[in-house]
């Protein structure tokens, strides 16, 4: 299906506006703090406006293309905006948007905040730059700089545990570039090119072209939190200050899935990944990566942690679009990342406005915590039920697509397996909204004496330590200043009401995106 | 104009001798004079480049007289591109010695830097053009020669007895050369490269063992001098007790002219990479996949930074052999790139580290804790050389390894392929731990230090400004490979013949 090239500087604007404000950020430095905040939410926020200045273009079936630079026979820097490239950079930067203005506020007073508001500068450049790739080696290149500059947002707080945490991070991330390089150069060595959009040259499922698929598979896999490279994941996500883990998982998670996603329909083919056999593969992988995520969830008492093993199963859901392939699933699954994008950030979001308002992080603690920050906990309760899929939030709308998409490949055994996560995710998620509602603080009388002795609650772990509160100045409503709050509610709103008005834009474009990489 | 190859290796060897004369008076007229000199020999090579890339490659008659008898001097794109790094890096390391770099604030060795320096340039040029084998080995063996000089110029004792171990094991390889010159010489009838390679195929038929035999000492000739593994032993220890400005040069360039010589030499006179089908090719192979992860794994081994960045060298050398061996356009492109961006990578790392080991009178791994808050432009720029080691996008490594790769798979060798991301794994495994620790580490004598000095102001500014350059030619030649790279692979399809 050969929609109109046009050729447009909003996708090579929209790539390199961060990398240019980096520099302003690090010339401002923390004596012209707030100049430099200022900086920071101006750039998020015209990467927004050139995102959505793509629509018009998109909208009329074209494909806006940037040619930067041709590095040297065979490799180039060429960004294509699709319309599932158009949609998901629009998703991630709105997202980022809303967590910028909220480390506004989350990040007053911290160490190091040059250093933190320009890495995330960084790596908000390296993801969009990966949603708009055109070939293979423009996505290695901002897959790399979204990657290396994370581990820098990773390791903020720089207590021991935050290093041991980067250093797994980063020394899969390494693995997963080289594997990354590996499906490159073999992908080149099979087709002569480095195209996201080839499909049909790779004809037959020799020792090469399933290693170049594992490779990617490795790659890209790593990054979206599959099982069995999940692992780097759950050590990172927590200890992340919470707007980096809000965009970790909300957006970083997704390039590795927008990754596979253009490497399965673009290079290889959906007819030869079905015929290859590999689409069961994955299929089960995802079913596995599902299960797991959901079902160690339930054991973390961490908020955090049990956020980051969320995250795993829901990617599942993603991956398991990938591999059923029928068009419904597809849209579940597109429909999913705006979802999951939306949700996740918001959750760990409030995740941060709790710990840094409470200092508490074990979730049996959360008692009362509903009267004491309700908005927060209004937010929070929200994304609870969006992700256990309760209608009509946005949960529920692509959980039903994939579970229909199941059916549709005579595959039932997934539907079930959904099924089965959705309960547990209301288990999780639930136990800690029924305990912020309805439940007793572990320690109800002496919450303030915690705050007053130590200043530190032990199991608090690698947060910002609370403020050390003398008991006369206990304030029972400890709710986030707004900064804080207000991308909280805008998420929070964005996860119910686009199912409730008629005109539901994201699932158009979702249903879009499918259909573009289905061939149809 | 046309007698700029000469002048290419005798402007260096001019300036050498001046120093070495008037140095002992004036160690200031002795730095003036090298700084000038190596300026102007810059300028020679890029007007030798501009001539070679308009009007294609030069052959020069020394003296006038023509081979057989003559010295034939021949400059292709891939030479005149290699004539240009060498005098831009040395020129680099030069400015950088001379301005208040090296780990030693009062260098004992007086003026014999420069002088060898220059000499090894202009020696290092004539390798790169030489047309015949006799005046390629003359050379070689100036540049050998100053080579171990260069590393013992301090005079200290580790570096004595490293550059005592360098001249034996480079005296045995130097015989080598000889014997398979005198061989070549014996069995064709011509020193001379293109016409001994026309008369060496009838040689090959008529004396069999003598051809083998030559071509073989030429291997591990050039091995020795090159580090290949497993000729390398005398590299850490040579490149590790040098003065970093001396590491430099050696690890950066003198290894890098004697793997050019070999494959020079066995492009002239056995006609393709390596001997054709010869089982030369298949060892070679063997040897630098092992050195490519054998090199890295002895650097991640190591707490002595320089050490460190020795072992790398070695491992690199693989990639470099590994892309001459495989012999496909794209793999041989890969490896001259290679050259260039090892080079810039390589002097880099060891003039940062220099200053680091300055800075912290230690050239312990764990010493340069926190020192990145100290000396944030230094350690940015060894942190752009290491991701450039590792293959990082956006830097040239990552340019020569995809070429270096591609053409493995091109060439039917794919283990190279993934020896190469093994390699680059160790490499990530130990040169990333260092940054990390520069930058993040916490050490209060780095913080207090850090304090009470302006932004750019860290070390000596002359130093600095030659780290940052390298550091943005790492980038630049990552980004805008183009000229150079479409020049490398032109001169591969046309040196080799037809697949």
């Amino acid at each position: 299906m050969e929609a109109e090239l046009v050729n447009s500087w909003i996708p090579g604007a929209i790539a390199f506006l961060p990398l240019l404000a980096t520099i302003g950020v690090f010339v401002l430095g923390d004596q012209r703090a707030q100049i430099r905040d200022g900086l920071v939410v101006i750039t998020s926020a015209a990467v927004v406006a050139l995102a959505a200045a793509m629509y018009p273009a998109i909208s009329a079936g074209h494909v806006l293309v940037s040619r930067i630079m041709e590095l040297a026979p065979s490799l180039t820097m060429i960004f294509r905006v699709d319309v599932f490239g158009f949609y998901v950079t629009l998703v991630a930067a709105a997202v980022w948007l809303m967590v910028t203005i909220y480390s506004l506020g989350y990040m007053e007073g911290e160490h190091a905040q040059t250093r933190f508001y320009a890495f995330f500068l960084l790596t908000l450049s390296g993801a969009l730059g990966s949603f708009m790739a055109s070939d293979l080696f423009t996505l290695f290149m901002f897959f790399e700089l979204m990657s290396l500059p994370a581990y820098v947002l990773v390791i903020h707080e720089q207590t021991p545990q935050a290093m041991r945490a980067g250093v797994k991070y980063l020394f899969m991330t390494i693995a997963g570039s080289l594997a990354f390089f590996f499906g490159l150069v073999a992908i080149q060595g099979m087709t002569g090119s480095l195209d996201l959009n080839q499909v049909g040259k790779i004809t037959e499922a020799g020792p090469l072209a399933t290693g170049a698929f594992i490779a990617f598979v490795i790659a890209f896999g790593m990054k979206a939190g599959m099982v069995p490279l999940h692992v780097w994941l759950s050590d990172a996500h927590p200890v992340a200050p919470s707007p980096a883990s809000a965009l970790l998982s909300g957006v970083m998670l997704k390039t590795g899935a927008y990754g596979l996603f253009r490497v399965i329909y673009g290079i290889y083919g959906a007819e030869f990944f079905r015929a290859a056999g590999w689409s069961t593969w994955l299929q089960i992988i995802a079913a596995v990566t599902i299960l797991l995520g959901s079902a160690v969830a339930i054991t973390q008492t961490d908020l955090k942690r049990r956020l980051a093993y969320s995250s795993i199963g829901q990617m599942g859901y993603i991956l398991l679009a990938m591999g059923l392939m029928t068009e419904r699933a597809m849209v579940g699954g597109a429909y999913h990342i705006f979802a999951h994008a939306v949700v996740k950030s918001c959750l760990f979001l409030s995740a941060g406005s709790i710990i840094r308002q409470t200092g508490l992080r074990d979730v049996r603690d959360f008692g009362g915590l509903g009267y004491r920050m309700p908005l927060t906990m209004a937010c929070f309760t929200m994304c609870a039920l969006t992700i256990a899929g309760i209608p009509p939030m946005n949960g529920f709308v692509s959980e039903w697509a994939l579970m229909q998409g199941a059916f549709d490949a005579g595959l039932s055994g997934y539907a079930v397996v959904l099924m089965l996560s959705a309960l547990m995710n209301a288990v999780y998620y639930f136990t800690i909204v029924i305990t912020a509602y309805f439940g007793k603080p572990r320690h109800a009388e002496h919450v303030g004496e915690m705050h007053d002795e130590h200043g530190i609650i032990p199991h608090v772990t690698t947060e910002a330590p609370p403020q050390i509160i003398p008991k006369r100045h206990f304030q029972w409503l400890r709710e986030a200043p707004p900064q804080m709050l207000v991308p909280m509610l805008i998420l929070a709103t964005a996860s119910v009401i686009f199912s409730l008005i008629p005109n539901n834009w994201p699932l158009e474009m979702a249903q879009q995106s499918a259909k573009l990489l289905l061939g149809r | 104009m046309n007698h700029l190859p000469v002048a290419a290796v005798l402007l260096p060897l001019a300036a050498a001798f001046c120093i070495a004369f008037l140095g002992a008076m004036s160690r200031r007229l002795a730095r003036a004079i090298a700084q000038v000199a190596v300026i102007l020999d810059l300028i020679v090579a890029v007007l030798i480049w501009r001539t070679v890339s308009t009007a294609g490659p030069l052959a020069y008659a020394v003296g006038g007289w023509l081979p057989p008898l003559g010295i034939a001097l021949r400059i292709d794109a891939a030479v005149a591109s290699f004539l240009v790094l060498l005098a831009m890096v040395t020129g680099l390391v030069v400015l950088y010695a001379a301005n208040g770099g090296g780990e030693d604030t009062s260098p004992a060795e007086g003026h014999w830097f420069w002088v060898m320096a220059l000499v090894a340039l202009g020696s290092m040029a004539g390798v790169l053009m030489a047309g015949d084998l006799f005046n390629l080995f003359v050379m070689v063996e100036i540049t050998s020669i100053v080579s171990y000089g260069l590393v013992s110029v301090r005079r200290t004792g580790a570096a004595l007895e490293a550059s005592f171990k360098y001249l034996v094991l480079g005296g045995v390889a130097t015989g080598m050369l000889l014997l398979a010159t005198a061989l070549v010489y014996g069995i064709t009838g011509y020193l001379d490269l293109p016409m001994a390679g026309a008369a060496m195929s009838q040689a090959l038929v008529d004396y069999p063992y003598a051809g083998m035999a030559a071509i073989g000492l030429f291997t591990i000739g050039y091995g020795v001098k090159a580090g290949l593994m497993p000729f390398h032993t005398w590299l850490p220890d040579a490149h590790s007790s040098a003065p970093v400005a001396s590491s430099a040069l050696l690890s950066g360039l003198v290894v890098k002219v004697n793997v050019f010589a070999l494959f020079k030499v066995m492009l002239g006179l056995w006609g393709s990479s390596f001997g054709g089908g010869s089982p030369l090719r298949g060892v070679v192979l063997v040897l630098s996949v092992i050195a490519m992860v054998a090199g890295a794994g002895l650097a991640w081994r190591e707490r002595d930074i320089k050490r460190m960045l020795a072992y790398s060298t070695v491992g690199h050398m693989g990639y470099i052999f590994a892309g001459f061996a495989i012999g496909s356009p794209f793999a041989v492109a890969g490896a001259m790139y290679h050259i260039v961006s090892h080079a810039l990578m390589k002097s880099c790392l060891f003039l940062s580290a220099g200053l680091w080991v300055r800075q912290t009178g230690s050239r312990d791994v764990n010493r340069i804790t926190g020192i990145g808050k100290q000396m944030p432009i230094t350690t940015a720029a060894f942190a752009v050389a290491a991701l450039g080691m590792i293959g990082f996008p956006g830097t040239n490594g990552f340019v020569s390894k995809y070429y270096i790769a591609v053409g493995a798979l091109d060439g039917g060798i794919p283990i190279v392929a993934i020896s190469i991301i093994a390699s680059s794994l160790i490499n990530g495994m130990f040169y990333l731990p260092v940054v990390i620790r520069a930058y993040l580490g916490r050490s209060r004598r780095s913080e207090i230090a850090a304090a009470r000095v302006p932004f750019g102001r860290e070390t000596a500014p002359g130093s600095l400004a030659v780290v940052v350059v390298l550091a943005v030619l790492i980038v630049l030649t990552g980004l805008w490979p183009g000229g150079a790279m479409a020049g490398f692979l032109a001169a591969s399809r046309a040196l080799l013949p037809l697949p």
